[in-house]
């Protein structure tokens, strides 16, 4: 904000105005970009089975949702506890829901608060690297929490 | 000195000092750890570190920064009540809880607001409850070599 300036030759409430959408544009990018990449890094870091953790990953203004299901049931689930994070074969089916709903938010024009919510049964124990077992965990240690500091962190 | 290494001792040494003094069996990190099949309430620590940023402009000597997450899941057999596992995990949190560490030559870990949570749900025949917190680290290496010659 301290690089923007405005200079006017007598139409003050135009150029007043034009320097606040300036403001409210740069804020919105900077809030898309964080948007953006906060998703990037926890698609990356959640694991996926049958895919209920990870397609319920949401954005909204309000963070109201159901719990959905699954998408790709036809789609064997393969050996996944074998598997590195993103070779998974329901990745990408269940990762398209929660893109598209990125995009979805990323077309807002107003300024508001944005919540990214899940609401899968599973997610909190997988957080926590309790599932399936802890001894077997894929996500040991963090996905969200560590994804949430590592992007506001890279913050100046 | 290795800056990673150092936050490792430090963080390592808190956790088994915090287990000493309140006496229950904790796996640290990735030390070989027998579970206990007594009954007994047991523990789990470890802490992972994120991608790391530079603080400023400046060459290989400047301060960085670098974001990371501690963890103690301790696991309490089922039938056993929660008021014993839930004060020890109370006790571990007011341990760590916004405590700032030195790490040699000369950074520093600040451990951001502890927490004690409950996990509903899982189903590993234990009540479990997680102690944690997120911290930064703050490093910077006196010998690095700002400017190679050719």
């Amino acid at each position: 904000m301290a690089k923007m300036n405005f200079h006017s030759e007598g139409n003050l409430t135009a150029a007043f105005s034009a320097i606040c959408d300036r403001a409210k544009n740069a804020l919105l990018a900077q809030q898309h970009t964080l948007m953006i990449r906060l998703t990037d890094r926890i698609l990356e870091l959640t694991p996926v089975w049958e895919g209920d953790s990870i397609v319920n990953w949401r954005w909204s203004p309000d963070g109201n949702f159901e719990e959905l299901d699954h998408r790709g049931g036809e789609i064997p689930t393969g050996p996944t506890n074998f598997m590195s994070l993103g070779e998974e074969p329901r990745r990408s089916v269940n990762e398209a829901v929660v893109r598209q709903s990125l995009a979805q938010a990323l077309q807002g024009k107003v300024l508001h608060d944005m919540y990214l919510t899940n609401a899968s049964d599973s997610i909190v124990a997988l957080e926590y690297g309790q599932l399936p077992t802890p001894a077997t965990s894929r996500s040991p240690h963090g996905i969200v929490r560590i994804a949430i500091i590592e992007i506001m962190g890279s913050l100046h | 000195m290795l800056d990673y290494d150092e936050l490792r001792k430090v963080l390592s040494r808190q956790a088994i000092l915090a287990v000493q003094a309140l006496a229950f069996p904790c796996k640290i990190g990735n030390e070989a750890f027998v579970t206990p099949t007594d009954g007994s309430i047991y523990g789990e620590f470890w802490f992972r570190t994120g991608v790391t940023v530079a603080m400023g402009p400046g060459g290989a000597k400047a301060y960085e920064r670098t974001p990371g997450l501690y963890q103690f899941t301790l696991y309490s057999p089922e039938k056993r009540g929660e008021g014993e596992v839930s004060r020890l995990a109370e006790r571990l949190r007011k341990i760590f809880n916004r405590k700032q560490f030195l790490v040699p030559p000369d950074g520093y870990v600040t451990l951001g607001v502890s927490g004690v949570q409950d996990l509903p749900g899982v189903k590993t025949g234990h009540n479990v409850f997680v102690v944690d917190a997120s911290f930064q680290f703050f490093h910077h290496d006196p010998a690095a070599v700002d400017f190679e010659r050719l």
